[in-house]
């Protein structure tokens, strides 16, 4: 149940390689994403249609970044597989008893901050990725957050953490807006 | 551990074809990534295919 190993790389970066089959410019291949640079290979063209035909492109650079060394092919064949109900029980039956969105995408085809901010402020000013350079995220996403409008119009709200998480990781990446409420 | 898979990799085989309505999985479809040039096993092999021999 670990397959593939290691993850695949989920910055933005390797996401546009992923999405378009592009690594631009071609110092980007196999280095770890905060090395990469601009077009950070996205294409040229913005209304380019993603062909989905860079998964083994980006997991050969991936993985050669990150186990300093390239893949063999049996290595990253893995990034290909997929499994079955039967080995995903509890998963699958979730998927089958409730709604599965098989055409969802998220707001930023990358990591967890900007997305996350999305969902409770409808943007994440301009970051793509969680935290780099360090302190560009979350420590200026000054973005208005859900809370506050509930707050504007008198109703209350509370966000709750449990062990082993001791910080809100909702406060944090809202930080500017919310840390006085920690 | 799984970290940023793909709806493919994890429900991808959800339903087969035609057992619900609707459902835009993998099974019965031709679906592969190519293989870069230059890279190990490039020589012997065009493209990957969807699961792989894994299955």
């Amino acid at each position: 149940m670990n397959s593939p190993s290691p993850d695949p790389g989920e910055e933005y970066q390797h996401v546009n390689t992923q999405l378009f089959g592009l690594i631009d410019p071609p110092g980007n291949r196999g280095v770890v994403a905060d090395k990469m640079t601009a077009p950070y290979n996205a294409p040229a063209d913005p209304r380019q249609p993603p062909a989905m035909d860079g998964f083994v492109a980006d997991y050969v650079s991936a993985f050669t970044a990150e186990l300093g060394r390239p893949p063999a092919f049996e290595e990253y064949a893995e990034i290909m597989t997929g499994y079955t109900p039967d080995q995903v029980p509890v998963l699958s039956a979730l998927a089958r008893g409730f709604a599965a969105f098989d055409h969802w995408f998220c707001e930023v085809p990358s990591q967890t901050f900007p997305n996350r901010s999305f969902f409770h402020a409808g943007t994440s000013s301009g970051y793509v990725v969680n935290m780099s350079p360090a302190g560009s995220f979350p420590i200026h996403n000054t973005a208005e957050t859900i809370f506050e409008r509930l707050e504007a119009k008198g109703l209350t709200w509370r966000v709750y953490c449990d062990p082993p998480s001791r910080i809100s990781l909702t406060g944090i990446i809202h930080a500017p807006r919310l840390l006085d409420r920690w | 551990m799984f970290e940023n898979r793909s709806f493919d990799n994890l429900l991808g085989r959800l339903y087969q074809p035609g057992e619900v309505a609707s459902f835009d999985g993998v099974a019965g479809r031709d679906l592969s990534n190519p293989v870069p040039e230059r890279v190990a096993g490039a020589a012997d092999h065009k493209v990957v295919p969807y699961g792989w021999p894994r299955t």
